[in-house]
C-alpha cells in the first residue's frame, strides 16, 4: 500500500529497530499491524485532503491567534542550591507550579554532566516537597563544572516544557586554591634547616646534619659546598653576598663533645666556615640578619645559656654582646629577630612549668637587641616558636595551638590574632576522636612591600593511636598582617597541602621568597601572581 | 682394657687410627678463627648488618617515577681489635677524610637483565664525611628510579673507597681501603592505562563517530598501557546512547560493537586498538548521541570517556508511541531541526480539521555567560532536534476521539524547510 503522503515520514515511524524512546522500544509496525488492511485504505484515501489542507494551513503559519493552540506551559524550573555545591552536595530545583512527578523523576529528562571530562554524573533523583533533588553517587573533583539539562518535563495538564533549560554549577574550592609555590628540586632528604638566596638565581640552604648546599640557577639544582664532622645542628643560613655567608650550630672541638654552639661564617661562597664566636656550653637556634648599607650586617641569635640568653654581633664593629642567661630556671630562647631599622628587637621563648607543661615568653628591646625586657603576654600563651617584624616597630610572635600575636615593641602592647584573621585554628573530629592543630614559626615580610609577608609553620593531624601527620602551613598577607590566607604547593598531594613541615622562610622581595624543611622540602613563589586553581584543576579527586 | 687376642688388638688400632685421621681431617676443615690484624695504612669497613644492610645487602623499595625509601651504611674506621667488623686489617690513627663513591655499578633486573636503572639515580643523601680513626659514620642512600621503569627486583652494587689513602691488600689476600655493599631494589609494579587517538599518541577525550541513519558507523582509539606492570584482563564496554536533544531516544548499547572487546594482556609501553562499530537504526533522527566509553582491567584504575555518535542524516517524524493509548495519555512527537529556528506542528483529524498545533523554537543552547545561543551560533548544549508533546485533547483543552491523525511538522533542517507528516492512531 502506498500512503498518500510522501517522504520519510510516510513510510511510518521508527520500525523494526532497536531505538528505544526513554525505556520504551518503539513497535510502530507491530502496533500499525492491528489495524485492517480496509481500515487503513479508507484512512489513506481520507488523509490526501487532510495533507492538502495542512499544507494550506502551514502557509497561513503566520496566524495571529490559532484556536487549536494550548495554553502555554507557563511553569518554569529555577535553581534552588548555590551555584557553587560542595563535593557530593545535592542540586536542587524548584518549578513554580505542579508537575507531572514522573516526568521529573525521568533521568533522562534531568542530566547532569561534568563539563571538565564531558561524562555523565551518576547520581539519584528524588522529590523533597516540591523541590526536585539530584544527589551524585560520588564525590567530585574540587572545582568542576556542571552542566544541568532539565527537559521534556510535563505539567499537571500533560505540557511539554517547550525547551530545555540549562544551569550551570560547579564544585566548591579546594581547601586553598592559591598554588603560587613551586617545589625546587632538592639535594638531600635531611631537614632542611635554613635557606637564603643572595638574588633570584644565587642561593643556599644548609641541613640540620650540618651539610651546606648552593645553587646558582634558582633552584634547579643545588650542589654539595660544605660538611664537615666538626658541625652540627645548624640552622638559618644567611647570606650577605655571594662570598659571605653566616650559620648557627654546634661545633665539636676536638670531636669529643658538641655542647658548644658558635656562629660561623664563609667568605669563600660556603666552601669552608670559620667560627665567629662560641659559647660552650650553649645552644644557639636561631639567626637573624640586618644588612646594612656602608657597613656589615648586625645579626641576633636566640638560644641558651643554661637559661635563656641572646646574642648581639655587630661585624663592623666585631663586637658581641650577650643578653642573659636570665637565670630563670626552664626558660629557653628560641628565636629573635631586628627590625630594619635596626633600633627595635624580639625575642621569644618557653618557660616550663612542669616536665609537661611549659608556656610562651618575650622580650622586647629598644636597643637593636644589646638589652630586652620581658613583655606582659596574655595569660597562658602556649609555647612560643618564632618571631618575624612586620615594620619597624611591630613583630609577631608565633608559637603553638595557632598562636599569632602582634607586638609593639615601643610600647609592649600585644594583640592577639584569631580566626577572624585567618589563621588557622584546632580543628577537632568528633568521628575519630583526633584534631588537627597548627603551630607557627616564622614570619616574613617583603622588604619592597611592607603589606606582603608570610607566616610559616606546621600542621599536626593527630588521632589517638596513629601516628601523627605533620604537613606544611604557608599564610599569606597582603595587608601588612591584618589578614591571612592560606597558599598551596603546585602539585603537591592533599589538593597541595600535602607538603612537608617548614622550617625556614627567606623572602628576597614579594615576587621570590622560598621556604624550606622537612624531608628535603625547598620551595620558592617565584611571581607575586596569586597562581589560583581554576575550574577542572583537580581532574580526579 | 685388656685385648685378648691379637686380631681384637689389630681392631682395636684400626678404629683408633679411624678416629684420628677422622677428627684431623674436621680440624682441616673447620673455620678458621679470623685473626684482627694490623695493617699498613688502615683500613675502614661498611658493616654487615649495621643500618639498613641485611649481610652485605641494602634492600630498598619504591615506585617507578620516585625516589626509593632512604636506606643507610655504616662506615667504621676500626682503632683497634674489635672495632675491626671485616676482620681485615685495622690500624690506629688513620683518618680518611677523603672518601669518595668509587663504583656504583648500573642496577639490573634479576629476570631481565636487559633491564636497567642506571647508576645515575643513585642518589647519596649524604657527604662521605671524614671517617676518623674509632669513629663510625652512617650514610643514607636513595635512588630514583625512572618514569616507566618496569616493575622488579634490580640489583646492583655500590663501592667506597678513599682518593688519597688508596686500596691496598692485607698479609691474608684480602682488599683494605675498599669495600663494597649490595643494593637491591624492588621496583613495585603500578597499572596505569591511558585512551589514546587512533594515529597519534595524543590523549583522547572523547571517541566521536559520524554516521547516517541505517549505516554502521566506527570509530578507532587505543588503550595505552602506561604503567610498569603488564595490564592483565583488559575490557571495553559501552554504555546507551542517549540523544543530546531533548528527544530523550537512546540507542541501546546492544547496537554497538567492540573490536576486540577484551584482551587478556597488554604488555608495558604498548597499545591495542579497539574499534568501537555502531549500527545506527534506520529512520533515527539526525543529531548528536552521547554515551560512555569504558575500559577496565584488573591492575589498573577505570578509564572513561565520553563516546559521541554524530547521526548526519535527518529523518522526517519519530513517535514515542504509536498508537497512543490512554495511558499515558501524551503522545511525544520528535522531529529535526536546526538550533534556534522555528517549528510549527499541526495535528489534523480524518476530516482534515486541524484538532492541534503548537509552535516554537529549536533550543540554541546557552553560552557559559548565560546567553542563549543563535542559528548562526548556537551555544553548548544546543538541540538538533525536537520533541512535542500532544496531550490528545484539542486546542480547548477536550479530549480528542480515537482513530487516526495526521501530524505535519514544518521546521528547517540544514538550512532547508522540512515538512515532514506522519499518521498517529490515537486508542481510547
Amino acid at each position: 500500500m502506498k500512503s498518500a503522503a510522501s517522504g520519510p515520514a510516510a513510510r511510518g515511524p521508527i520500525s523494526g529497530e532497536n531505538v528505544t524512546w526513554g525505556t520504551r522500544i518503539a513497535r510502530h509496525r507491530g502496533d500499525l499491524s492491528t489495524l485492517t488492511k480496509a481500515s487503513v485504505m479508507r484512512v489513506s484515501i481520507l488523509l490526501r485532503g487532510v495533507i492538502a489542507a495542512s499544507l494550506a494551513t502551514l502557509a497561513l503559519g503566520g496566524c495571529d491567534k490559532d484556536p487549536n493552540a494550548p495554553p502555554a506551559f507557563s511553569l518554569t524550573p529555577s535553581l534552588a542550591s548555590a551555584l557553587i555545591i560542595p563535593r557530593q552536595g545535592a542540586i536542587r530545583v524548584l518549578f513554580n507550579g505542579p508537575i507531572n512527578r514522573s516526568s521529573a523523576l525521568d533521568p533522562s529528562n534531568f542530566t547532569v554532566t561534568n563539563t571538565c571530562t564531558g561524562l555523565p554524573v551518576p547520581g539519584s533523583l528524588r522529590f523533597s516537597g516540591d523541590t526536585l533533588v539530584f544527589s551524585p553517587s560520588e564525590a567530585l573533583p574540587f572545582l568542576t563544572g556542571l552542566s544541568v539539562r532539565i527537559q521534556g518535563i510535563l505539567d499537571v495538564n500533560n505540557r511539554q516544557l517547550p525547551q530545555p533549560v540549562i544551569f550551570r554549577l560547579r564544585t566548591e574550592n579546594p581547601p586553598v586554591t592559591d598554588v603560587s609555590w613551586e617545589q625546587l628540586s632538592s639535594p638531600t632528604n635531611d631537614f632542611v634547616s635554613g635557606v637564603s638566596f643572595v638574588d633570584r638565581n644565587y642561593g643556599y640552604i644548609t641541613t640540620q646534619g650540618g651539610g651546606v648546599y648552593r645553587t646558582d640557577n634558582g633552584g634547579i639544582s643545588f650542589a654539595a659546598f660544605f660538611k664537615s664532622l666538626d658541625v652540627t645542628g645548624t640552622r638559618d643560613i644567611r647570606a650577605v653576598s655571594k662570598d659571605s655567608l653566616y650559620m648557627v650550630g654546634a661545633p665539636s672541638f676536638g670531636g669529643s663533645t658538641l655542647s658548644a654552639t658558635a656562629l660561623f661564617r664563609s667568605i669563600d661562597s660556603g666552601r669552608t666556615f670559620q667560627v665567629v664566636f662560641s659559647e660552650d656550653p650553649a645552644n644557639m637556634f636561631s639567626l637573624a640578619l640586618r644588612e646594612r648599607t656602608g657597613a656589615a650586617p648586625e645579626m641576633v641569635i636566640a638560644g641558651s645559656r643554661g637559661t635563656l640568653a641572646a646574642w648581639r654581633y655587630d661585624q663592623q664593629k666585631d663586637s658581641i654582646a650577650r643578653f642573659g642567661p636570665v637565670g630563670i630556671a626552664g626558660r629557653s630562647g628560641r628565636m629573635a629577630d631586628i627590625a630594619a631599622n635596626g633600633t627595635n628587637a624580639a625575642l621569644v621563648g618557653l618557660q616550663a612549668l612542669s616536665a609537661t607543661q611549659a608556656i610562651g615568653v618575650a622580650y622586647r628591646s629598644n636597643d637593636g637587641g644589646r638589652s630586652y625586657t620581658e613583655v606582659t603576654l596574655p595569660a597562658n600563651t602556649r609555647i612560643l616558636r618564632g618571631v618575624g617584624f612586620i615594620n619597624n616597630t611591630d613583630a609577631f610572635l608565633l608559637g603553638d595551638t595557632s598562636t599569632v600575636l602582634r607586638l609593639n615593641t615601643s610600647t609592649g602592647a600585644v594583640t592577639a590574632l584569631g580566626a577572624t584573621n585567618g589563621i588557622p585554628q584546632t580543628v577537632l573530629d568528633p568521628s575519630t576522636g583526633g584534631a588537627t592543630y597548627y603551630f607557627f614559626n616564622r614570619a616574613r615580610f617583603a622588604p619592597d612591600d611592607p603589606n606582603i609577608g608570610w607566616i610559616i609553620g606546621t600542621a599536626v593531624r593527630r588521632i589517638p593511636g596513629q601516628t601523627d601527620v605533620r604537613r606544611g602551613v604557608i599564610l599569606l598577607t597582603r595587608d601588612g598582617g591584618q589578614t591571612f590566607t592560606r597558599q598551596a604547593v603546585r602539585n603537591a598531594s592533599e589538593d597541595g597541602l600535602g607538603f612537608p613541615e617548614l622550617r625556614d622562610i627567606f623572602v628576597l622581595d614579594k615576587n621570590f621568597a622560598v621556604v624550606s624543611g622537612d624531608n628535603g622540602f625547598v620551595a620558592a613563589r617565584k611571581s607575586d601572581l596569586q597562581n589560583f586553581a581554576t575550574l577542572c584543576s583537580f581532574p580526579t579527586q | 682394657m685388656k685385648y685378648r687376642t691379637s686380631a681384637d688388638h689389630a681392631r682395636v688400632v684400626t678404629a683408633w687410627s679411624l678416629a684420628l685421621l677422622l677428627g684431623l681431617v674436621l680440624l682441616l676443615l673447620a673455620p678458621r678463627s679470623v685473626q684482627a690484624q694490623q695493617v699498613v695504612g688502615g683500613d675502614f669497613d661498611i658493616c654487615d648488618y649495621c643500618g639498613s644492610l641485611s649481610a652485605n645487602t641494602m634492600h630498598l623499595r619504591g615506585r617507578a617515577g620516585f625516589g626509593t625509601n632512604l636506606g643507610t651504611f655504616v662506615l667504621i674506621n676500626a682503632a683497634n681489635d674489635a672495632q675491626d667488623v671485616d676482620r681485615d686489617g685495622w690500624t690506629s690513627g688513620v683518618d680518611f677524610t677523603n672518601l669518595y663513591l668509587n663504583q656504583v655499578t648500573d642496577f639490573g633486573n634479576v629476570a631481565i637483565p636487559s633491564r636497567v636503572i642506571a647508576s645515575r639515580n643513585f642518589v647519596l643523601s649524604e657527604f662521605l664525611n671524614p671517617l676518623r680513626n674509632g669513629f663510625q659514620n652512617v650514610v643514607s642512600v636513595s635512588v630514583n628510579i625512572p618514569v616507566g621503569t618496569p616493575a622488579g627486583l634490580y640489583r646492583g652494587q655500590v663501592a667506597i673507597a678513599d682518593s688519597v689513602n688508596r686500596p691496598g691488600i692485607n698479609p691474608d689476600g684480602e682488599q683494605t681501603r675498599l669495600d663494597v655493599f649490595f643494593v637491591e631494589i624492588e621496583v613495585v609494579p603500578t597499572g596505569g592505562a591511558e585512551l589514546v587517538q587512533a594515529d597519534t599518541a595524543a590523549r583522547l577525550d572523547s571517541l566521536v563517530i559520524r554516521g547516517r541513519a541505517g549505516e554502521r558507523a566506527s570509530g578507532v582509539a587505543r588503550i595505552a598501557n602506561t604503567g610498569n606492570t603488564p595490564l592483565t584482563d583488559v575490557r571495553v564496554s559501552v554504555s546507551d546512547l542517549r540523544s543530546e536533544s531533548a528527544v530523550g531516544i537512546i540507542i541501546p548499547s546492544s547496537r554497538v560493537t567492540i573490536s576486540p572487546p577484551s584482551f587478556s594482556s597488554l604488555d608495558i609501553g604498548d597499545t591495542a586498538r579497539v574499534t568501537v562499530a555502531i549500527d545506527i537504526p534506520r529512520g533515527i533522527l539526525g543529531g548528536k548521541y552521547r554515551g560512555t566509553l569504558f575500559v577496565q582491567s584488573a591492575n589498573a584504575p577505570p578509564l572513561q570517556v565520553p563516546l559521541i555518535l554524530i547521526v548526519t542524516s535527518s529523518r522526517g517524524i519519530v513517535f514515542e508511541n504509536n498508537p497512543v493509548r490512554n495511558t499515558p495519555g501524551v503522545a511525544r512527537i520528535a522531529f529535526n531541526g536546526d538550533p534556534g529556528t522555528e517549528y510549527k506542528v499541526l495535528i489534523f483529524d480524518m476530516n482534515g480539521l486541524v484538532v492541534y498545533t503548537t509552535r516554537g523554537t529549536v533550543f540554541a543552547g546557552v553560552t557559559v555567560a548565560g546567553a542563549p545561543g543563535t542559528t548562526a551560533s548556537p551555544a553548548a548544549g544546543a538541540d538538533f532536534a525536537v520533541s512535542v508533546t500532544w496531550p490528545l485533547e484539542n486546542g480547548r483543552g477536550e479530549g480528542v476521539a480515537s482513530g487516526m491523525y495526521l501530524v505535519v511538522a514544518e521546521s528547517i533542517v540544514n538550512t532547508q524547510r522540512q515538512l515532514a507528516q506522519a499518521k498517529l492512531i490515537v486508542i481510547r
